[in-house]
């Protein structure tokens, strides 16, 4: 019992951490994309779509990068390059993938109501790890995207505080005006931040459709993309904070679905709402933008 | 050899620059002068790569720059020190220095070698380095720009253009400063001072040129010309002499009276200690520290922006109108709101909002022409009320502030720094104003680290050191006794 719940909350947390480490990066460049829902939406279709008729989780993977990049590269054309309003674009682009991707299932796999599923993507357990007793099968029996993700979090903490790369992320995020006055080059910068995280976003949405769901449904996404917006408020802009807040909100959803199933006489929508709420309670406590990035969501223009 | 071929730059309606042409020599410091808005800045921003010009280049040892490309100006070897120092302001000093030149570019980024590297050439210049790992937001506005200079001396320029680097110097890092630039001079480098400081100018420049209204005016060396010479090309009309007399000490209805004044900050650290004194009616008191003594806390808790842990500040107000106005020294962040129109600005003082409203509705054609009135009374250099704040020089902005303080009809005004960066004729007029409003009945306190002005214009001076203020005699005027005093020594 304990030990499901366990690796359910771990495998809900992975594609909220995926998507939430990838707007990590685009908000310390100094850009909020609320469109990562967007981004995860077109993974999450591609993937399926590519691994359903070519039998292929690998292309259905890379599939999913580049839709999410594609996603990811028309809103830094409208963020970055013509400083259209950032929440605006980002709102835009969520309904466009949401319009998008239902418009193309339909058209690929009709509307019979059947269920076109592919084989989930193989776990791999970590040898003798995966055999200690409630750690293994919590921790060391996932698929690969599982762990890529959490080898991520320390890896893009040290590329944040650490390196140049990140220092010039950063200098993006602070103060683009200065940033380009040291020649750092804005633009590249959040269109490199855009380009990353949209293979992220897009591996996201791979995860729901090829790990998880094992199918795609319309709106599979539901609001993930939006948590992992908060996931980065309230783990401070740090990917440490990060993967603590995403195995919350990951355990939030899990607990849900055991309240589920233990039939309880709570009308099951209540704790579909969980996670939600939760999100709102943590937000109303964390909401401080202390953290923040200074110049967050500021479209830079040269004068 | 650095030259600018008829640069043309135009923001909006309002013109820059006029085809300019300017020169400056390998081993020369060449001093560029003029009024607020005159166009030395953007004439910087434009060699430095920041902006691109409408017309005409710049060319280092006969190479076009680039235009708008601070990159590519920094690959030639230009570097540039901005007025407001373009400092990433959470960061800790060495990330600053860090994204400059003092960062080899190899191998894994490393802070502690960065921070050794600037500390030596610290040592060099005799600056004063923070702590390690501090971050910039704490840190004071003289210390903000040494990390500037310091950074743009880590690309080792051939080219090093700085915008008004020295107003917020103190005195004893000043000499240093100078001789830094006479160094750099040596080593055959071309140093670029723009200033409004005529006697600065003509004690380290080779030559001068002056802008006016975005064309030059006058190219000279200082031995061919002098302050006052400087100071009639850049304004363009004969000044009077800039200040006037000091006001005597009055002898007035008390207006202002703070006793024992006390501000600890959230650590418990004393940032106002025990603060007494009072200002009469027809009084300037002038309160002359060095930066970080805290003039600031003092500002924002007689501004109402923060409450002081104990002490009592009364305005013994007998008129109609605001009780006191306060002018705030970072007039960009906390006096005005860039994006909006002069007249929006204007009416965030209430008691001028209260002038153009009956009943909870505004009357925008009366708070129009209130701002014309003002613009005209003030000779706010802007093409209307309609015009946004953003889009005045800094000079102009410092009037218009002045003018909201002054026509608000305070009791007291507060002032910091308030000609800080301001040219001769703004300084004047603000002080004019100033006197006149003094004269009219109204106390002012002017809070500054530029004794010399404080000196010209206050009937009584004192001194704030490390939160302590303390009065200084009438016949105490010898500028290095209070210095001495600023500096904290106790008799």
């Amino acid at each position: 019992m304990l030990e499901a719940f366990l690796t359910s909350a771990i495998t809900m947390a992975t594609p909220i951490l995926l998507a939430a480490l990838g707007e990590l990066l685009v908000e310390e460049s100094g850009v909020i994309n609320i469109g990562i829902e967007g981004a995860m939406l077109a993974g999450a279709f591609v993937a399926l779509a590519i691994a359903y008729f070519s039998g292929s989780i690998a292309l259905g993977l890379a599939g999913a990068i580049a839709a999410g990049v594609a996603i990811n590269a028309i809103f830094a054309m409208l963020v970055v390059n013509l400083a259209v309003n950032q929440v605006v674009t980002g709102t835009a682009v969520s309904i466009l993938a949401l319009g998008l991707t239902g418009v193309f299932y339909r058209k690929l796999f009709g509307v019979t109501g059947k269920a076109f599923m592919v084989a989930p993507i193989a776990k791999i357990p970590l040898g003798p790890l995966a055999r200690i007793p409630l750690l293994g099968p919590v921790l060391f029996n996932h698929n690969g995207l599982v762990y890529f993700t959490f080898i991520l979090v320390p890896a893009l903490w040290y590329v944040i505080a650490r390196t140049r790369y990140g220092l010039r992320l950063r200098a993006c995020g602070e103060r683009p005006e200065a940033a380009d006055a040291l020649g750092l080059g804005v633009i590249a910068i959040r269109w490199q931040a855009l380009i990353v995280s949209g293979a992220l976003t897009g591996l996201a949405g791979a995860f729901l459709t090829l790990a998880y769901a094992n199918t795609f449904v319309e709106n599979i996404s539901a609001g993930r993309g939006f948590v992992a917006l908060s996931v980065v408020i309230v783990g401070r802009w740090n990917s440490w904070g990060l993967a603590a807040a995403s195995v919350l909100f990951g355990a939030a959803m899990a607990l849900q679905f055991g309240l589920q199933a233990l039939g309880t006489v709570v009308p099951y929508q209540l704790f579909l709402a969980l996670p939600y709420a939760l999100t709102l309670v943590v937000l109303a406590g964390f909401g401080g933008q202390a953290a923040a990035p200074s110049a967050l969501g500021e479209p830079y223009r040269r004068q | 050899m650095l030259r600018a071929n008829a640069i043309t730059k135009r923001f909006g309606r309002t013109l820059a620059l006029d085809a300019v042409d300017f020169e400056a020599l390998p081993g020369e410091i060449h001093a560029l002068v003029g009024e607020n808005g005159a166009g030395k800045t953007t004439l910087m921003n434009v060699m430095a790569g920041s902006l691109a010009a409408d017309h005409g280049e710049a060319i280092l040892d006969g190479r076009p720059l680039q235009p708008g490309s601070p990159r590519a100006a920094l690959a030639a070897g230009i570097a540039a020190v901005h007025q407001s120092p373009m400092l990433f302001e959470r960061m800790t000093w060495e990330e600053n220095l860090a994204l400059g030149g003092f960062d080899t570019g190899a191998g894994a980024l490393d802070l502690d070698a960065i921070a050794t590297r600037a500390r030596s050439l610290a040592a060099k210049l005799g600056f004063e380095m923070p702590p390690a790992g501090a971050t910039v937001e704490n840190r004071s506005v003289a210390e903000r720009v040494r990390l500037e200079v310091l950074r743009a001396l880590s690309f080792n320029p051939r080219v090093l253009i700085l915008d008004e680097p020295t107003s917020v110097l103190a005195p004893s890092e000043l000499t240093a400063f100078l001789d830094l630039l006479r160094s750099l001079r040596g080593e055959g480098r071309i140093v670029v001072l723009i200033t409004h400081k005529l006697a600065e100018a003509i004690a380290v420049a080779d030559r001068i040129t002056v802008l006016r209204r975005g064309r030059v005016v006058a190219r000279t060396t200082p031995a061919r010309t002098s302050e006052e010479k400087l100071a009639g090309l850049m304004i363009g009309e004969i000044v009077t002499q800039p200040v006037a007399s000091a006001t005597p000490s009055h002898s007035g209805d008390p207006v202002l009276q703070i006793e024992n004044l006390t501000l600890d900050d959230h650590t418990g650290r004393r940032i106002l200690d025990r603060l007494s004194f009072r200002a009469a009616a027809g009084e300037i008191v002038g309160i002359a520290g060095v930066d970080g003594n805290g003039q600031t806390e003092l500002v924002e808790v007689l501004a109402g922006a923060r409450r002081p842990s104990s002490g009592k500040i009364t305005v013994l107000d007998g008129s109609s109108g605001g009780a006191m106005a306060v002018i705030p020294q970072n007039r960009d962040l906390d006096g005005l709101i860039l994006d909006m129109r002069l007249w929006e600005n204007l009416i965030l003082a209430r008691p001028l909002r209260e002038q153009v409203t009956s009943h909870g509705w505004l009357n925008t054609s009366h708070a129009i022409d209130l701002c014309r009135e003002l613009i005209d009374r003030f000779r706010i250099r802007a093409p209307g009320p309609e015009t946004i704040a953003g889009a005045l020089s800094g000079g102009n902005r410092q009037r218009l502030e002045v003018a909201r303080a002054i026509a608000s009809r305070p009791r007291v005004i507060v002032a910091h720094n308030i000609c800080r960066g301001l040219d001769l004729a703004a300084t004047a007029e603000v002080h004019r104003t100033i006197l006149d409003f003094a004269t009219g009945g109204g106390a002012a306190i002017l809070i500054s680290s530029d004794l010399d002005e404080l000196l010209a214009i206050c009937g009584r001076l004192l001194i704030i050191s490390r939160g302590k203020i303390r009065e200084t005699n009438p016949g105490e005027r010898d500028p290095e006794r209070l210095g001495l005093l600023m500096a904290g020594a106790r008799d």
